[in-house]
C-alpha cells in the first residue's frame, strides 16, 4: 500500500503511534508528500472549527421566497398590482402568455400561507415539500407538502390569486415522472380544483403517488371537456 | 477583498444584480441554497431559538432582496453583503425583544449538538461564520466522504476502527480520506477560506 494516503490520517491525528513514527520519515523524504502536507494543513485547521450540524426546519426556503414574493407584491404596486378580472374574455392560453404584469398579478403568496405551513408540521413523514414557480419567469406562487401517513399520502396545497378560469375550466394538480412530454405525458393527476373568489386555494388531496417516483408537481388549467389527459399547458411546477 | 475576485464571488455578484433586475425566482433560490442552512445557524447562535432564527434568515433575504440594487461588487462580496445584512437584523431583533440575552444553544436539544469548545458568547462574528461556513463545506461533501471525516474528527477513532465500523477495506477507509480533504479544500478554497 503507497504510504502517501496516510498524509489524511496523519494530519488528522488518527494514525497510531508506530504508523505516525513510519510516516514522519516518509514525509521527510518525499517532496509529494511535502506538498500535500503544505495544502491540507489548513484544510484539517478548519475542519475543526465546523460548527456542529443543525436541522433547518422543512419549508423554511418555500416560506422564505413567500416571504419576500409577499412583500414584492406590497411594494411593487406598480408592477404588480393590475387586477385578475374575475372573468376572463381571453382565450385561456392568451392569459397566461399576456404580459408580464398580469401573469405576475396571477402569482404570489400570502404570508399566511407561509406561517400556515409552518404549523403543518402535521403527523407523518413530509416526502415532499415543493414551492411551485411559473415554468418561464421563475416566480414563485404555490407550495406543496406530501405527507405520508398511515394510510396513504395526503397532499396540501395552497396558493393565492391564481388568475380565476373561465366556466367549466379548472385546475389540476400533476405528480409528473421522468420524461414527461405534452406528447406523451407521464404524470398522475391528484385532483383537481377551484381557487375562490380572490384566486386562492388550499386544497387536499389524497393520492397514492409515490413521489420518489413522480418527483415534480405541476398546476395545469384544463378545459372541462371531461377528457381525462391533461391539455393544458404547466401553469406552475416544481423544480425537481 | 483581493483584488481577484473568485469565480464564486463574480458568480453570486451575478445572482443578486438578478434579483435587482426584478427576477425572484431562481436567483434567490441559489442564493438560499447557498446561505440558508448558516443563515439559519447564524440565527440560533445569535438568537437563541429556532423560531427567531427563522425570522432571521426570511429578514435577511427580504433585505437583500430590497437592497440588491445598492449591492456593489467592487465594493465587497456577496458573502459579507449578506451576512452583514443578517448581522443588523439580528441587532434589530435583539432590539425588539431587548431583555433576550444573547444565548448559545443548549446541549441536549434534539437534532442539535453543542457547539465545539471555544463556545464563547462574545466570539467574533468573522469566526462565527467561517465555522458555519465549514460546516455547509462539509454538508457539500459526497455522503461518504462526509461521513469519514465525521468519523475521523467528531468521534475519536482509529482508521481501523473506522473500517471496522463502516466494514470497508483499510485501505478504502485511507484513500476515502484523503479524497475526502481534497475536495473539502476545493470547496473551501473556492469560497475563499482558506486564507
Amino acid at each position: 500500500m503507497t504510504p502517501h494516503l496516510d498524509i489524511a490520517a496523519y494530519l488528522l491525528g488518527r494514525l497510531e503511534p508506530g504508523e505516525r513514527a513510519s510516516f514522519e520519515q516518509h514525509l521527510a523524504s518525499c517532496p509529494e508528500c511535502r506538498l500535500q502536507h503544505l495544502e491540507l494543513s489548513p484544510v484539517v485547521e478548519l475542519l475543526m472549527l465546523a460548527a456542529p450540524r443543525v436541522e433547518v426546519p422543512q419549508g423554511l426556503e418555500a416560506r422564505t421566497l413567500l416571504a419576500v414574493e409577499r412583500a414584492a407584491r406590497q411594494e411593487e404596486p406598480a408592477r404588480t398590482a393590475v387586477p385578475v378580472r374575475r372573468r376572463s374574455l381571453l382565450p385561456r392560453r392568451l392569459v397566461f402568455g399576456l404580459a408580464p404584469a398580469v401573469a405576475l398579478a396571477a402569482l404570489a403568496l400570502a404570508f399566511v400561507l407561509g406561517r400556515q405551513a409552518a404549523g403543518d408540521e402535521s403527523p407523518g413523514t413530509a416526502e415532499l415539500e415543493a414551492v411551485l414557480v411559473r415554468p418561464d419567469g421563475g416566480v414563485v406562487a404555490a407550495s406543496a407538502r406530501v405527507v405520508k401517513t398511515g394510510i396513504g399520502r395526503v397532499i396540501s396545497f395552497r396558493s393565492e390569486e391564481l388568475p380565476i378560469l373561465p366556466t367549466g375550466e379548472y385546475y389540476e394538480l400533476w405528480f409528473v415522472g421522468p420524461g414527461d412530454t405534452p406528447r406523451r405525458p407521464n404524470r398522475i393527476s391528484a385532483g383537481t380544483f377551484h381557487p375562490d373568489e380572490q384566486g386562492r386555494s388550499h386544497v387536499t388531496f389524497a393520492a397514492a403517488v409515490d413521489p420518489a417516483k413522480y418527483p415534480v408537481l405541476s398546476v395545469t388549467a384544463e378545459p372541462g371537456d371531461g377528457n381525462p389527459r391533461p391539455a393544458g399547458l404547466d401553469v406552475l411546477r416544481s423544480r425537481p | 477583498m483581493s483584488l481577484a475576485q473568485s469565480h464564486v464571488e463574480l458568480e453570486e455578484a451575478q445572482l443578486v444584480a438578478r434579483v435587482a433586475a426584478g427576477d425572484r425566482g431562481d436567483p434567490l433560490v441559489e442564493l438560499y441554497g447557498r446561505y440558508g442552512r448558516p443563515l439559519y445557524g447564524l440565527g440560533l447562535r445569535l438568537l437563541g431559538d429556532r423560531g427567531s432564527a427563522e425570522e432571521l434568515v426570511q429578514e435577511t433575504f427580504l433585505r437583500l432582496w430590497r437592497g440588491s440594487g445598492s449591492f456593489d461588487p467592487q465594493r465587497g462580496s456577496v458573502r459579507s453583503f449578506i451576512y452583514t445584512i443578517a448581522h443588523r437584523a439580528a441587532i434589530d431583533f435583539r432590539r425588539r425583544t431587548s431583555s433576550r440575552p444573547l444565548v448559545a444553544l443548549q446541549a441536549g436539544e434534539p437534532g442539535e449538538e453543542r457547539w465545539a469548545a471555544g463556545d464563547s458568547p462574545e466570539e467574533p462574528l468573522e469566526t462565527l461564520i467561517v465555522s458555519l461556513e465549514v460546516r455547509e463545506a462539509l454538508e457539500g461533501l459526497s455522503s461518504k466522504h462526509r461521513e469519514v471525516i465525521d468519523l475521523h474528527y467528531r468521534e475519536d477513532l482509529t482508521q481501523a476502527q473506522i473500517a471496522e465500523r463502516l466494514e470497508l477495506p483499510l485501505g478504502t477507509v485511507k484513500t476515502r480520506t484523503y479524497h475526502a480533504l481534497r475536495a473539502l479544500r476545493t470547496t473551501l478554497d473556492e469560497r475563499s477560506l482558506l486564507g
